[in-house]
């Protein structure tokens, strides 16, 4: 049988490669947009730990921040980029790609 | 087994129904249907009945269905989003908007036939009971979709009523009455007992938004 060898690390993506980001990447998959508040209950993070970890998903231009007001108070709105969302499938894909390689070589 | 990710996309999917509000807004117009079929029967003089009720009802459906929304929208901006957060769902293209319409109206139209056939080829008195079983085959589906066990309840409860309706044999407008006033109570009780709960474990946060991006 040709064993196939396992796809390199280096393949993965390293920003999602973090559950809290990929945490927060899935959820916004599933939505148009997303508030802070939203985020930060669902994650279980800090405000300024999801903050950091939001910077990081912006500059790499997977997601967009939006701050905005509703009446008085401010609110900040998250939505995932065209650019996020391939980057998730890809993650998953890849990720889905180890785990039945594994399975198929259990004893590598 | 679900992974945790699985699982957050799933709650997201949900959140819409987290504090019980829609549930409490469809109960509300359910229960004015209930109201009008009884007020028609009571009050209406006989060669109106018909009309007023074939009016009347499709008004209800039609005004009730948009006033809840606008209800549901402006009660969540101040009762749920300021506790738990402010989402955005996609809006549906409008090709899968009117194939939802049609498998709907279609269902309608074979629930209808089911009915009529099963009832004329045994008894009357199997309506309520049928018409029970095909709502609460509704509301399961619609728990099952969006994973929320308290709608299995109200399925066995709507159904239970339809069983109650055929035991009683009620004379028309009186089955449609226990119709849709279980169905409504049902949905505000389900609704009022969430939303107390949702309001008990989610109080409001301290505004404070300084470390946000």
């Amino acid at each position: 049988m040709s064993e196939q060898p396992l796809p390199p690390w280096s393949a993965v993506d390293r920003l999602l490669h973090e559950p809290a980001r990929l945490a927060i990447v899935s959820i916004l998959a599933v939505v148009e947009k997303a508030d802070f508040l939203y985020l930060q209950r669902e994650t279980g993070l800090t405000k300024g730990n999801l903050s950091a970890h939001l910077s990081k998903l912006e500059n790499a231009g997977y997601i967009q921040i939006e701050k905005t007001f509703k009446g008085k108070m401010p609110l900040t709105l998250v939505s995932l980029t065209p650019q996020g969302r391939t980057a998730l499938e890809i993650y998953l894909k890849s990720m889905k790609e180890w785990i039945n390689r594994m399975d198929q070589n259990p004893k590598e | 087994m679900k992974s945790p990710l699985e699982t957050a996309q799933k709650r997201t999917r949900r959140y819409w129904y987290e504090d019980g509000l829609p549930e409490l807004a469809a109960g509300g117009v359910i229960c004015l249907m209930a109201l009008v079929n009884l007020a028609v029967a009571q009050l209406a003089p006989p060669d109106w009945k018909g009309w007023l009720s074939a009016i009347g009802l499709p008004l209800i459906v039609i005004g009730g269905g948009i006033l809840a929304r606008a209800l549901i929208l402006r009660l969540k901006e101040r009762l749920t989003y300021p506790r738990s957060g402010y989402l955005v769902y996609p809006r549906a293209k409008p090709s899968r908007r009117f194939l939802t319409a049609g498998v709907g109206m279609g269902a309608a139209f074979i629930v209808a036939v089911l009915t009529a056939w099963l009832s004329a080829a045994q008894s009357e008195r199997l309506i309520p009971a049928l018409t029970g079983l095909f709502a609460a085959l509704l509301i399961l589906f619609l728990g099952m979709r969006v994973g929320l066990v308290r709608f299995y309840l109200l399925a066995v409860w709507q159904f239970g009523w339809g069983l109650a309706g055929s035991r009683l044999n009620l004379p028309a407008p009186y089955d449609l009455v226990l119709f849709f006033g279980s169905l409504g109570v049902g949905l505000l009780v389900s609704g009022g007992v969430t939303l107390f709960r949702y309001l008990r474990n989610n109080p409001l946060p301290l505004a404070d938004n300084e470390d946000q991006p």
